[in-house]
């Protein structure tokens, strides 16, 4: 009598607290991203799609040297037989592991594969393989939204290297003005 | 409308019946039974036996004709075809009730009405029945009784059911 | 309206088959789109209860047409009958399954007097009705010719009897407080207040849930048998999926599957509503103060707050199912024949000693 009272008291005292368990479950948010719409957090080493920043680049081709897969395919032009221009740079992904030996390598810190540029892809999907060899100086592949995110994030960017540039040149030409003062003065000094 | 719906549970009880006796298959029988409990169960309420039509569905069709049904289909399927002389007899016995509601049906509902008896505007029994089953000058005797046999049935089926002690 | 009514009194009869056939169409109608809702709100429910999402895409607000769009897909699907089955029950058990649910709508209350039929053993009815469909079930499983098939049905079979009996007992313990089985009166009784009230007033007897210590019990006794009856996790047996591929309709396919479905959803919803009606008071929104639901837009909010409490009872039993791992043949069978029956009873013979003595639960609201 005593194992039956406690039977029907237990699985009353069980059944409410799995429910609590489903109820606190259910004040949790959802960790679901409904990725297509909105796109997945991604963390800040995240490796994606390469950009380059070809104002700074140096053309020294160590990317394509050191890459364990031969992926990247680089050519460059000298134009006027002064300065050297891009032909090609395609990185077919394909064959790309993502092992940012390529960014390690840079000297100049001019390629990436991380969101900094707003680049950064989740997925590449595609139903025709050829088409993940893209070309990176057109960033060709990426999506519109993607393309016009990266285009945003680049013209930020050179703005505020622009106004840095500027604040530089202010207080250099500043500098100068002062130097050139001196200058006339001593001139001055000297001609009389 | 009443003429169509007990021509509707009548058909439905006879033909459900007819089927019980001349199917040949054990399982169809079962079935066919269940049909025929509906209908009669059907003509309780053209009858305006409310209640006793809803005990009918609930005992017969809900309770017994399952547990019939459980034990019909977990015995072995057996091949059997259809036997003239096995049909014979029931077949017989079919005929005749469904001739009586062909008759019915074709002569009118008048005609079915002078076989009735004159029926009362129908009214809810169900207070009646407590009432009479609880009057020691009706039925309090025969309930009392029924439910002693429902519960001799039960510890029946305890002691036979119970776990037995190896010897 | 009253020349529409005049016109059909003219007609006479073949008016009274036309309403007949109106009131099974609003039921059809109502047991048709149910479905659809309930499915999504497990859906939802159970993404919620594991924080995820659950449909988000047809329809655009939240998926709400997903269960339209299977519907559609379903209906489509090829009607496949295994060689080996027994066609003719394999061909009508989805519709006897599914009369048994359908036929129980046609009693049930949806406001004060707005019924299709106020049958004098409303409860009853819709006990004997709802045990029809455990024939249905039996049938499909039989004539599937197929192993799971039969085992699920086994399993109905005996989990639906053994579970009938304390449904009913517990349903009978507010019917003797009430002393009626028409589902309308016994929502009555709850809202029963004094002869000259107001628009608000205090009820003599509150919801029927609250109405004593035994009703109470015979509420939670009511929901834990209503579970079973409906096969709901955990007493999902008959269509235990790990071990019977999914019961009794494992060969169904297309719309004779959908009707199972619909079958399993429309009866959550009659025992929710039941369980609405006879213990947590109908249409009226709290336990012991009472609304006039007498004009039209009244019993329109009355309508509604009845199909809430409805929903948040279906809802209760989607949170049982996500909660609760599905029970053992062996414990179902001991849980229905040496707990819920004999707490049924004892619970019976309380309210029966109780109504006897003329005790009231709160003296003060007498």
């Amino acid at each position: 009598m005593f194992t039956y009272m406690r039977n029907v008291v237990d699985s009353l005292r069980t059944t409410v607290k799995g429910m609590q368990v489903t109820w606190k479950n259910l004040r949790r948010p959802e960790t679901t991203v409904e990725y297509p719409e909105q796109l997945v957090p991604l963390p800040e080493g995240y490796r994606g799609i390469h950009t380059l920043d070809t104002d700074i680049c140096i053309y020294c081709f160590q990317c394509a040297k050191i890459c364990p897969v031969d992926c990247i395919e680089m050519r460059a032009e000298r134009v006027e037989k002064k300065f050297l221009s891009w032909e090609v740079f395609n990185i077919d992904y394909n064959k790309c592991l993502f092992c940012d030996l390529c960014i390690e390598v840079c000297p100049k810190d001019c390629i990436h594969m991380d969101k900094r540029d707003g680049s950064a892809k989740f997925a590449l999907i595609t139903d025709d393989r050829s088409t993940l060899n893209l070309d990176i100086l057109e960033y060709k592949g990426l999506s519109e939204a993607d393309k016009v995110a990266v285009v945003k994030v680049r013209e930020e960017n050179a703005k505020k290297a622009a106004e840095k540039a500027k604040a530089a040149a202010e207080k250099k030409a500043a500098a100068d003005k002062d130097e050139s003062e001196d200058k006339k003065d001593k001139a001055d000094d000297s001609g009389k | 409308m009443e003429g169509f719906t007990f021509y509707f549970f009548a058909a439905l009880a006879l033909v459900g019946s007819a089927m019980v006796a001349l199917l040949p298959r054990l399982v169809h029988s079962a079935f066919a039974l269940v049909m025929a409990l509906s209908g009669i169960a059907g003509l309780y309420w053209t009858l305006g036996a409310d209640f006793l039509g809803a005990v009918q569905l609930l005992v017969y069709v809900g309770g017994i004709m399952i547990l019939f049904l459980y034990g019909v289909m977990l015995t072995p399927k057996e091949s059997s075809r259809w036997n003239l002389q096995s049909i014979l007899f029931p077949g017989l016995l079919c005929v005749l009730p469904l001739a009586v509601l062909l008759h019915l049906g074709w002569t009118g509902v008048e005609a079915a009405v002078e076989f009735l008896p004159t029926l009362p505007e129908p009214e809810p029994t169900t207070k009646t029945m407590g009432k009479w089953f609880l009057d020691r000058e009706k039925y309090l005797v025969p309930f009392e009784l029924a439910s002693i046999v429902l519960l001799v049935a039960l510890v029946g089926s305890v002691y036979l059911a119970r776990r037995r002690k190896e010897v | 309206m009253e020349r529409l009514v005049g016109a059909l009194e003219g007609l006479g009869e073949s008016a009274f088959a036309l309403s007949l056939l109106m009131c099974a169409g609003v039921v059809l109608g109502f047991v048709g789109i149910w479905p659809l809702f309930a499915v999504w709100l497990e859906r939802k429910a159970s993404a919620d209860f594991q924080s995820r999402l659950g449909p988000m895409y047809v329809g655009g607000f939240h998926g709400w047409l997903q269960t339209l769009a299977d519907g559609i897909k379903l209906a489509f699907k090829e009607d496949l009958i295994p060689a080996q089955a027994n066609r003719v029950l394999f061909w009508i058990a989805p519709a006897v399954a599914f009369c048994g649910a359908f036929a129980t709508m046609v009693v049930i209350p949806i406001a004060q007097g707005v019924e299709i039929v106020n049958l004098d053993i409303g409860i009853f009815f819709i006990l004997a009705i709802s045990s029809v469909g455990t024939i249905g079930v039996v049938m499909a499983g039989w004539a599937s010719n197929n192993k799971w098939s039969l085992y699920g049905a086994v399993r109905e079979a005996a989990q639906l009897v053994s579970y009938e009996i304390p449904i009913a007992l517990s349903l009978m313990i507010p019917i003797i407080a009430v002393g009626n089985l028409r589902l309308g009166h016994i929502v009555g009784f709850q809202c029963a207040g004094p002869e000259d009230a107001g628009f608000v007033y205090l009820s003599h007897h509150g919801w029927l849930l609250f109405y004593s210590p035994w009703t109470l019990a015979a509420g939670l006794i009511y929901f834990v048998a209503s579970l079973a009856e409906c096969k709901r996790a955990p007493f999902d047996l008959p269509e235990a999926e790990s071990e019977l591929v999914s019961g009794f309709h494992t060969e169904y396919s297309g719309l004779r599957f959908s009707f199972f479905f619909l079958e399993e959803y429309v009866f959550m919803f009659v025992v929710s509503i039941v369980g609405a009606l006879v213990f947590l008071g109908g249409w009226q929104p709290l336990p012991f103060v009472s609304f006039q639901f007498d004009n039209p837009l009244m019993k329109l909010i009355g309508a509604g707050i009845l199909l809430g409490k409805a929903v948040f009872l279906v809802w209760v039993q989607i949170w049982l199912r996500w909660t609760l791992p599905r029970l053992r043949v062996d414990q179902v069978m001991t849980m229905g024949y040496k707990y819920l029956t004999p707490l049924a009873m004892l619970t019976l013979m309380g309210m029966a000693l109780y109504q006897y003595w003329g005790c009231r639960y709160i003296p003060g609201i007498l």
